[in-house]
């Protein structure tokens, strides 16, 4: 398969492929991409020493096999799915354990897609509930749309898509009649919510606000056929009576279908989409963009290479690390992002050069941690006392430093991130990013020596060409050139009255240097 | 600093091609890409300034702007003469009343949305026609359509009740750089202060080793995220040099008094002086306008509120001479009912609604439309929001005709396509 | 026949006068042959209730909405207030004549929000948007007497049944006492803070006393309102009142309510076996009469009926008239159709309801 997709994104580069990455470049992009953080220093070094053939693909195999593997598609998929959202059905760890159980070993995306959709709140996969919030039938018509048939079909709740002809009310509501019956109910002795669904008696009706014709429909997914609404005799209707407070469960449960329907191999929008999904992630971008637009005028820049994926991510029962693994091996996963030579400009589509992709605020978070040594962070927990004040961390109110992991995440996801509800965007640099790295308490204090830390471990250092590999693998994941060796020690030359602060700044240079934050 | 519109040693053109020269030596792109030979006219269009005020949730235009005295649906107030012989405010702006004959009213607004989930933003981006694409609101599209008035600052900043930072949201699909600093209850975000554990030579030192490091990576890349990149810490370094425009112990007491102690009060007289320091567009935000419930009551208390410190901005920006080239604009998403629900409240009213223009090219005392006898639809034709804009681009010295935004090889107008300027309030 | 006995649970509507604009007070004339009111069309309204159908006429005087009624105790006078200080005082009694007895043209500085008269008819006592009350003589309107202690506007006054104390209730949940015997010296404050609520966000004060109503003994002070507002946009709140222990000052019960309202209590009154009235409003639903036991925090009955801001006992005890919301049909959000002739103002129904069991021939 990895081979196919090199053969297919060649024979449309239109121009000269950039070189495979450089071994230090490939490690810092597979270990960001499947793990979510940098490679340590020993880890580099290790690898950059190692001269045996297939190496690399030992690493991708390792990492896709890994804890953290999970832990890190955990974040991603988290954020693609919930768009940050604080949906307080289920817990947050819940949620997330519940995710990073479904990554380890084989993870199917159609069985994880399916158990959100159908998600009752009962039993083993209570946490997947957590997906359809609180159960707002126009927002999940939305999102389900968006998300898992690429399709922003906002706009076709009133009316047929202005702009794009492919997209009408119909499919809308069709996707709405699969879920306006869905709702919350509370179980009398548990005091946990559950979603139910009502019997559903007739189709939905609607009109465009442009026309006065009445239409209606019944549960439809956009291309397929609609499903009948069966008509019970008076009581007939029900499987299980009334009990504790929820309601008789219907034979009839259209959202249940829904699941099955949608999150299957026969529903090539739902496929499409995944594929385009995944492959943005390793890739820096998808087979057409945005990605909620998928459409006849916006066709995928390789449609012979979607098809195969297609077919055969279906043949592979959808297992995520299976389409990871195909990609990650490809030459155009591994190509390096320098321009090939004579080259000022390429097209983003062509695939020629690899994207650069910004770190997501988790990444960077993991990174920074781990380049400046301070990763037992990551272990500190809420000493459960007062909450800490992120407001107040911003404006000025709140002068004391974090110490749980958890907030420390969240200023990080609050300075990094999109605001909640808005999907995952592309690297978007900003003043207020920029004055967090240069200005944040936290931030240059993890540059103060400390126990092991990489400031403390280069201040025991003497040579300043050692001081130079350890500071560009630990923070870079690569070896210093010499051209950077040079310039390291003149500047510790040029402050010899304050080498510990001028170290500092040298680790400081490079976190926040444009290498640092994208993935490239 | 002085004002770009200010004479003397420090004049504009002074200030301004200095700033400018600075800007290009660093190799600057500025906020967004301004750097344009610059010409005569491009000039006075530097001058150019922006301060729109949002109500957010809908003013009672029967109770500021067109009383309708003794029509069926007007409210309980007195209406009372303004320095315009013949037209009314309603009893609630006696400040603005004094100083009516230098700013427009636009008595017949006629906008299509009734919602504010929906409203705020169509009004704030101009409500062109749907392609497909996220609209800037006015703030960004102005930061991109004219750039930083001073290089120095960032062209749009939002001042706000609540909490601050940068909101890149209103810039749509301008992209993020084109986003709001938004200053929380007036105050700069803290992270415009450097520690005290880094000097000033020690932040010039490390930011040299950043930069460089920055150009070794481009060398081989040329990308456009690295040079936006290097622009946001540019922009960030710009600005911590001149916190010191954020600074209230700076505030004059005395117009502290003038403004008000309320947030509408403060926050308006801290965009006076952002103005006063060459940020391009300042937003004023005051929510919670929409009086669905108790309508009368208060207005009585939020209206004055507005009154106050709009009035002292008006006769300031005039007295420094800036009123000609800073544009200030007073409104809300859409106008409130002429009828009166059960809870003696106003709903939402898109239908026929008022709003205050003044400065820049707006006429001085023009009252514009009018609605029918009972303030219920508009008299004639009313304006829709495209037409604002079109009236706002065109003062502001863009030819909303003729100027597009380049968004993924499309020019996308900037304006409804079939909208057009104001004519009868501007100059 | 005896009639039968007072009884608020068997509460019905047995009379309805529709009018079509918004009339915010309505008040029984002290023999409950009239009522008067007015709203948002700035006349006096008079409907004589003696024939079978009930005879209106208006008075022409004020500028603005009427904010306040009253009725002199004995003479046939009637005090009307707005919302611009102005107040007349009509002979709403006499057909022939349609102007003011008197005029006091600026009672307030902005709004006259409560209007009472003394038990001994001497004096009417007004108080509004200034904070000031003000004490007339009812027979020239000339300024008696002022006092000062209010820091914000005051919504509501009461006078105890032995004449002796006069309650005024404001936006911030004071409610002051004044002795009137003894040349109207200030007495003592009780604190009903609990119906003004201003948020960190808030733009204004939202809430205050709406309503004051002292039981027929004089041992009891209930105030209405609502608490817990949560913006000042909506206003939305919790319908409250507070019942006060006359004697010692101190809360006695908070009362609620069980059906749908997000306003505030604007009109409360006790009726003569101890049972209170008090009506709520809200956004574009129906609202409820409500009775209390005053010990008993949930209601004693509820009617369902349109928001209401006045409520006024008929001199039988038995009676009670409210001034009620009427949607005109175009209510809520933007114009539905673009039709100038469609787009009709709400009104009002003012509503008499009979408490006690509707005899079987009605």
């Amino acid at each position: 398969m990895s081979a196919a997709i090199d053969r297919l994104i060649t024979a449309k580069a239109g121009g000269p492929l950039a070189p495979v990455a450089d071994d230090a470049a490939f490690l810092r992009r597979i270990h960001l991409d499947l793990v979510g953080n940098i490679p340590t220093s020993v880890q580099t070094r290790t690898f950059l020493r190692d001269k045996s053939a297939g190496k690399r693909s030992r690493v991708i195999d390792q990492l896709l096999a890994s804890k953290n593997f999970a832990e890190h598609w955990t974040d991603r998929l988290s954020v693609m799915l919930l768009e940050r959202q604080q949906l307080s059905q289920v817990p947050d760890d819940e949620w997330r354990a519940y995710l990073k159980k479904s990554l380890q070993d084989q993870p199917r995306w159609n069985v994880l897609i399916g158990e959100m959709i159908a998600a009752t709140g009962k039993g083993e996969s209570r946490a997947a509930m957590r997906f359809l919030g609180k159960g707002n039938h126009h927002r999940l018509t939305e999102d389900i749309s968006r998300l898992f048939l690429g399709r922003d079909l906002e706009c076709a709740r009133c009316h047929d898509h202005p702009s794009v002809d492919d997209w009408t009310q119909a499919h809308y509501w069709g996707l709405y009649a699969y879920l306006n019956q869905t709702r919350l109910a509370t179980h009398s002795g548990e005091k946990r919510s559950y979603f139910v669904e009502n019997l559903a008696t007739k189709k939905v009706e609607f009109q465009s606000v442009f026309f006065d014709d009445q239409e209606d429909t019944g549960p439809r997914l956009p291309g397929g056929k609609e499903i009948p609404i069966p008509t019970f005799d008076e009581h007939q209707g029900f499987e299980k009576p009334a009990a504790d407070g929820l309601p008789a469960v219907p034979k009839f449960r259209p959202r249940e279908r829904l699941a099955r329907d949608l999150a299957s191999g026969r529903n090539n929008l739902f496929v499409r989409n995944s594929i385009n999904r995944f492959w943005k992630l390793m890739m820096g971008r998808g087979f057409w963009m945005p990605l909620d637009q998928a459409h006849s005028e916006n066709p995928p820049s390789h449609p012979e290479l979607l098809d195969l994926l297609e077919r055969q991510f279906v043949a592979h029962q959808f297992d995520i690390k299976w389409l990871l693994r195909q990609i990650a091996f490809s030459a155009s996963y591994q190509r390096s992002s320098r321009l090939p030579p004579g080259e000022t400009e390429v097209e983003p589509e062509s695939y020629r050069v690899a994207h650069l992709k910004g770190l997501t605020p988790e990444q960077l978070l993991h990174s920074i941690l781990r380049a400046t040594g301070n990763e037992e962070v990551r272990a500190q927990e809420s000493t459960g006392e007062e909450k800490f004040d992120h407001r107040g961390y911003f404006t000025g109110t709140n002068t004391g430093l974090p110490t749980a992991y958890a907030d420390i995440r969240t200023i990080f996801v609050e300075t990094f991130g999109q605001p909640s509800g808005v999907p995952e965007d592309d690297f978007a640099p900003g003043l207020n990013k920029a004055l967090f790295l240069m200005n944040d308490r936290l931030v240059l204090h993890w540059l103060q020596p400390r126990k092991h830390n990489l400031a403390s471990r280069l201040a025991q250092m003497k040579s300043p060409d050692a001081i130079a590999k350890e500071l560009y693998c630990a923070v870079l994941s690569r070896l210093p050139e010499e051209d950077e060796q040079q310039e390291l020690s003149t500047y510790l030359e040029a402050h010899p009255d304050r080498r510990r602060a001028g170290l500092s700044d040298l680790i400081w240079a490079l976190l926040t240097s444009t290498e640092f934050r994208l993935n490239h | 600093m002085p004002h770009p519109g200010s004479t003397s040693c420090q004049s504009p053109f002074h200030a301004l091609s200095r700033r400018r020269v600075l800007g290009l030596l660093g190799g600057s792109i500025g906020f967004g890409s301004l750097v344009q030979p610059a010409i005569a006219r491009e000039i006075a269009k530097k001058n150019k300034q922006v301060c729109l005020i949002w109500l957010d949730g809908g003013i009672s235009q029967f109770e500021s702007w067109h009383p309708l005295p003794g029509s069926q649906f007007a409210g309980p107030f007195r209406s009372i003469p303004t320095s315009i012989p013949g037209i009314h405010f309603s009893e609630l702006l006696p400040h603005t009343a004094r100083i009516a004959h230098k700013i427009s009213i636009i008595r017949s607004m006629c906008t299509k949305d009734p919602n504010h989930s929906t409203g705020v933003p169509r009004i704030q981006r101009g409500d062109p026609i749907d392609r497909g694409v996220d609209y800037p609101y006015l703030g960004s599209a102005v930061a991109k359509l004219l750039g930083p008035a001073d290089p120095e600052l960032p062209p749009y900043v939002w001042i706000k009740p609540g909490n601050g930072g940068f909101i890149a949201r209103e810039a749509g699909f301008l992209g993020a750089e084109y986003g709001a600093l938004a200053l929380g209850d007036g105050k700069a975000p803290i992270h415009i202060h450097r520690p005290e554990s880094i000097s000033a030579q020690q932040d010039e030192a490390r930011q040299i080793l950043r930069e460089r490091a920055n150009q070794r990576f481009k060398s081989y890349r040329g990308s456009s995220e690295i040079d936006a990149y290097e622009t946001s810490y540019r922009m960030a370094r710009q600005l911590m040099a001149r916190k010191d425009i954020f600074d209230d112990t700076r505030i004059d007491p005395g117009d502290r008094e003038r403004y008000g102690s309320h947030p509408l009060g403060r926050h308006i007289l801290r965009a006076r002086h952002l103005l006063e320091s060459g940020v391009r567009f300042v937003k004023v935000n005051s929510y919670h306008w929409d009086t669905h419930s108790d309508n009368f009551n208060m207005s009585q208390r939020l209206i004055p509120q507005i009154d106050q410190p709009f009035a002292a901005l008006i006769d300031d920006l005039d007295e420094r001479g800036m009123l000609d080239d800073v544009l200030v604009v007073l409104m809300s998403e859409f106008g409130r009912t002429p009828i009166i629900n059960s809870r003696l409240g106003r709903d939402h009213w898109p239908d026929c609604w008022s709003l205050a223009l003044a400065g820049c090219g707006i006429r001085r005392g023009a009252i514009v439309g009018n609605s029918d006898r009972d303030g219920v639809f508009v008299d004639g034709t009313g304006y829709d929001i495209g037409d604002l804009f079109h009236t706002i681009f065109s003062v502001l010295g863009i030819d909303p005709r003729r100027k597009k935004y380049g968004h993924k090889g499309q020019k996308l107008a900037i304006a409804h396509d079939e909208c057009g300027p104001i004519r009868e309030v501007m100059t | 026949m005896k009639p039968p006995p007072l009884d608020a649970t068997a509460v019905w509507i047995s009379r309805e006068i529709k009018f079509p604009r918004q009339l915010f007070r309505a008040r029984f004339s002290p023999d409950g042959h009239t009522i008067a009111a007015g709203g948002q069309d700035r006349l006096v309204h008079l409907w004589d209730l003696r024939g079978e159908e009930p005879l209106h006429r208006s008075l022409n005087g004020h500028e603005t909405w009427l904010s306040s009624l009253a009725f002199h105790p004995t003479a046939p006078r009637l005090f009307t207030a707005d919302y611009q200080g102005v107040i007349h005082c009509w002979n709403y009694l006499d057909e022939n004549s349609s102007k003011p007895i008197w005029t006091i043209p600026s009672a307030d500085r902005d709004n006259v929000r409560s209007l009472v008269v003394t038990p001994d008819g001497r004096h009417l006592i007004s108080a509004g948007d200034d904070a000031i009350i003000k004490f007339w003589r009812t027979d020239n309107g000339k300024e008696f007497i002022r006092l000062e202690g209010h820091h914000d506007c005051i919504f509501s006054l009461a006078v105890s049944p032995d004449g002796k104390h006069l309650v005024s209730g404001d936006l911030l949940g004071t409610i002051r006492q004044w002795d009137l015997a003894d040349g109207s010296k200030f007495v003592r404050v009780l604190d009903a803070s609990l119906l003004h609520t201003r948020g960190e966000q808030f733009l204004a004060d939202v809430g205050g006393v709406r309503s004051l109503a002292f039981n027929a003994e004089g041992t009891l002070l209930a105030a209405g309102g609502m608490k817990d507002a949560k913006s000042n946009a909506f206003c939305p709140g919790k319908p409250t009142v507070l019942v006060f222990d006359w004697l010692n000052g101190k809360i006695r019960s908070e009362l609620r309510i069980k059906g749908k309202s997000d306003g505030p209590l604007n009109s409360l009154c006790f009726l003569s076996n101890g049972t209170l009235a008090g009506h709520t409003e809200i956004l574009h639903a129906n609202s409820e009469l409500v009775f209390w036991k005053i010990d008993q925090p949930d209601p004693l009955h509820s009617l369902v009926n349109p928001s209401a801001y006045e409520l006024s006992l008929h001199p039988d005890g038995r009676q009670l008239l409210a001034a009620c919301y009427l949607s005109g049909g175009s209510s809520g959000n933007g114009a539905r159709k673009r039709d100038r002739e469609k787009y009709i103002s709400n009104g009002s129904t003012l509503r008499v309801f009979s408490l006690y069991r509707q005899p079987a021939d009605t």
